[in-house]
């Protein structure tokens, strides 16, 4: 097809370079004058020809027109002519492991990883450069293979070599060889979106292992991040991750500053930088996505909430796709209320080590509450409290105020930004039914704690339609088992006082995009 | 992502290709009438909107230069003629000077111009190392190759998008300058010293994030290690348990793989489906590559990364303490 294109070229040069020669003569000729002045036209052609040009200059412009055409055809040869990704000696070799790992083959993947690692070899021999798409995707081939295989070491081994490399190349300096090696700012975004990929991909090879997960992922976001920064300059306002994993809890204050934000659709007023993030936009967010629920694994629910509010923030200047905003949002949401409740059970914990200092048998107050007695005997054990336990349980209990009001306001929030949404266009509407639903399923959830029962009970039954209208199947068993006990704590707290405490945390729904 | 559906078939209105996500709704089988105007390609220039519909695909440089360069010669032509038209260069071939040849001269003269002033405006973004439209043309190209289309080469996939506005081209180009030229500056800062020093006079020191994780990673030893511990078991497997794997023994291998009777075995939490090659052919290196792009290893990866992870809170029942609530 390519090849008929610019064969056209000269046809389409020749016709041209005629016309005009023709043309302008015609030119002179056409016109209401021609008529009348035919006689003088003629006595004019004659002139011109009268004046002639030898034979020997309209030679030298063949000459030129021929030249000029072939320099141009050459350079258009040299540019643009389809070159193969693959030397046609590695295709030959690549072409046989496709075959084999396709339904022609019959899958077969023992002779598939045969020819892949035949390509590699191959590869190795005739220098390909290893940084490029070309050779690595071959060594993703063959991760592939060893995968299928149940191969999972040598799979693991493989990826490694890969994301070794990127970070090799992507943290060397750039006078060094290695250095060198990115050719362009543009290489280098595009070496950090494979290298995201990967990250993303070792994380999932290594579920059982969080603690690796995190690292794995921090470090490669720290590469990404430190790019998008270099090309905001001075217009960043990104905080790095670095900071953040040091400093053991946040203030409150982290919480109000960055939320603010978007609560109250102020998110126009952002400056959008979605090129600082190009091409690994995508990437980017699914690994801080990552990152923040694997935090959240690991119990480093201030670092997950941190992560979680960097990542809607950034989002935002990001320019994504406003579902995937809403998303971000509605977790972050959610483990603000997930935090609430730890802050919560370190309240219930205090307090027992305060009741039982005072050598008092806590359950037994508790059941008892409401009496005189028991009354006074809380006055006497608060005598007892230290100032410095004091101030810790004041802390905790603010702590815990702010996370469940910074949590309502989020999920309102997600609703209120999902309502401004333009319909239709770039906007994926299911997605966003479906977070609403969440949203408000959120909303009714957190009702539920503060033991607002009439509320809980309006917000899970209007979650309960939404997710109806959009098929969100998921959520509707997680709004029945809620609702189920929002009934029977609403029984319960009419008649006898019976508690329970199954510790329940949150679900994580992890879903292919 | 799900299947994407070609924002032709719905009227035309398509989705405003801002992230060069295609956003496929829900599908159905629906029978929509396509609006006719969607066929019309709306490819996006500077300089040669004059050619209307026959502008090529963004990502199609050669024709684009072809039409820049008969813009351009067209635009010289205008002159020639213009300069026939001259009142000297009429006098002296005795053709009166009326004034519809007044009137043609400075058409020609003035619509040489503009063409060829429209074509350096043209050649100048041909030549902008970033280019919007040229990105989103290729990925739609690459999008519709993968849906089995076979887009024009020069029209490029226009049933697939329509292409972004100017504005928002303009944003995109003005946005990746300010980027580059602060990435370009921050590796600057990093790498001469007395370069450096003067920044850091500035209050503009490099950041020191990526060296910091150079010294602690010790990549380029563990990379090179690992490099080494793969290319010897790669030759291992090659000479040893691979030597004796081909196509002749293929069934025998299967099945014994599948009694459970091989030393090999499939992982069977490897979910994703194996390739369709269908009709595909791969009797050329041209076909070969088509199919290497259909699967290609970096996108599969890419797809298969592609998380969306939702919290799902549950409120956990438990004691409220209702009698220390006055501390």
């Amino acid at each position: 097809m390519k090849r008929n294109a610019v064969g056209s070229v000269f046809p389409g040069l020749g016709v041209r370079a005629s016309h005009g020669i023709t043309g302008a003569r015609v030119g002179v000729r056409a016109g209401a004058w021609r008529a009348t002045a035919r006689r003088r036209m003629s006595y004019n052609y004659n002139y011109q020809f009268q004046a002639p040009r030898s034979k020997s200059t309209i030679l030298s412009r063949i000459a030129f027109v021929a030249f000029g055409v072939a320099v141009f055809s050459g350079y258009v040869y040299y540019a643009w002519w389809p070159r193969h990704t693959f030397p046609s000696s590695v295709a030959k070799i690549l072409r046989k492991g496709l075959w084999a790992e396709s339904e022609k083959g019959e899958n077969d993947y023992q002779l598939a990883l045969k020819h892949y690692l035949e390509a590699l070899q191959h590869c190795d021999e005739i220098g390909l450069d290893s940084l490029s798409d070309e050779y690595t995707g071959i060594q993703l081939k063959v991760g592939e293979m060893f995968e299928r295989l149940d191969m999972m070491e040598d799979a693991a081994f493989v990826y490694n070599e890969i994301a070794t490399l990127y970070l090799k190349v992507l943290t060397a300096s750039p006078k060094s060889d290695d250095g060198r090696r990115i050719r362009s700012v543009d290489h280098r975004a595009h070496l950090i979106q494979k290298d995201l990929r990967l990250a993303i991909k070792l994380v999932e090879l290594n579920r059982n292992n969080p603690q690796l997960s995190k690292a794995i992922l921090m470090t490669h976001l720290l590469i990404a991040q430190d790019e998008v920064k270099k090309k905001l300059g001075n217009q960043s306002t990104i905080q790095s991750l670095t900071a953040d994993a040091n400093s053991p809890s946040m203030t409150v204050t982290d919480y109000k500053t960055t939320i603010g934000v978007d609560a109250n659709g102020t998110v126009k007023s952002i400056q959008k930088n979605p090129s600082a993030w190009e091409p690994f936009s995508d990437e980017f967010f699914n690994a801080m996505d990552l990152l923040s629920a694997t935090c959240m694994f690991t119990g480093d629910l201030a670092m997950a909430t941190k992560v979680k509010i960097s990542m809607t923030e950034w989002m935002l200047i990001a320019d994504v796709d406003p579902q995937k905003v809403l998303l971000s949002q509605c977790n972050l949401a959610s483990l603000l209320y997930l935090q609430a409740e730890k802050f919560e059970s370190q309240e219930i914990a205090l307090r027992r080590k305060f009741v039982e200092d005072a050598k008092h048998d806590y359950d037994q107050l508790k059941t008892s509450a409401g009496d005189e007695d028991t009354k006074s005997t809380i006055a006497e054990i608060e005598s007892t409290i230290s100032k410095q336990d004091k101030s810790t349980f004041d802390g905790i209990l603010l702590n815990k105020n702010q996370c469940i009001n910074l949590a309502l306001k989020t999920y309102s929030s997600v609703l209120e930004f999902a309502k401004s949404l333009p319909s239709g266009v770039a906007v994926d509407d299911a997605a966003v039914s479906e977070i609403v639903a969440l949203a408000t399923y959120g909303l009714g959830v957190v009702n539920l704690h503060l033991s607002d029962y009439e509320k809980a009970e309006r917000y899970l039954r209007e979650a309960r339609v939404r997710s109806r209208s959009c098929g969100y199947d998921d959520l509707i068993s997680e709004i029945e088992r809620e609702l189920s006990k929002l009934f029977e704590e609403k029984k319960s707290s009419s008649g006898s006082k019976e508690k329970y405490n199954n510790g329940s945390e949150m679900r994580v729904q992890v879903g292919k995009a | 992502m799900g299947v994407y559906i070609p924002p032709g078939s719905d009227g035309g209105e398509g989705d405003s290709s801002n992230s060069g996500n295609g956003n496929g709704g829900g599908g159905g089988t629906i029978i929509t009438i396509p609006n006719p105007s969607s066929f019309i390609p709306r490819n996006p220039s500077i300089g040669l909107k004059l050619w209307g519909p026959l502008v090529p695909a963004s990502d199609n440089s050669p024709a684009l230069y072809m039409l820049t360069g008969l813009q351009i010669f067209l635009g010289v032509l205008g002159f020639h003629k213009a300069r026939q038209l001259r009142s000297s260069n009429l006098m002296r071939m005795g053709v009166p000077n009326i004034w519809q040849r007044k009137v043609n001269k400075w058409a020609c003269a003035l619509g040489g111009a503009y063409l060829v002033f429209q074509s350096g405006l043209e050649i100048t973004r041909l030549s902008l190392p970033y280019d919007p439209w040229f990105e989103e043309a290729r990925y739609y190209r690459k999008l519709a190759i993968k849906n089995g289309d076979s887009p024009s080469w020069w029209f490029g996939a226009t049933g697939y998008y329509i292409p972004m506005s100017f504005n928002e081209w303009n944003q995109k180009v003005e946005k990746w300058i300010s980027n580059q030229a602060n990435a370009i500056e921050g590796e600057e800062q990093s790498k001469g010293d007395g370069y450096s020093f003067r920044l850091q006079r500035l209050g503009r020191a490099p950041s020191p994030v990526l060296t910091k994780l150079a010294q602690k990673g010790k990549y380029a030893e563990i990379h090179n290690s690992l490099h080494d511990n793969n290319r010897s078991r790669i030759s291992q497997l090659l000479q040893q348990d691979l030597k004796n794997v081909n196509e002749l023994n293929k069934g025998q291998r299967l099945d014994s793989i599948l009694e459970g009777n091989s030393s090999v075995k499939y992982n069977e939490n490897y979910l994703k489906p194996h390739i369709q090659l269908g009709n595909h052919e791969m009797d050329t290196d041209e076909a070969f590559e088509m199919v290497w792009l259909n699967f290609d290893p970096w996108d599969e990866l890419k797809s298969e990364t592609d998380y969306d992870i939702r919290l799902i809170p549950r409120w956990r029942w438990q004691d409220e303490e209702d009698d220390t609530a006055s501390l």
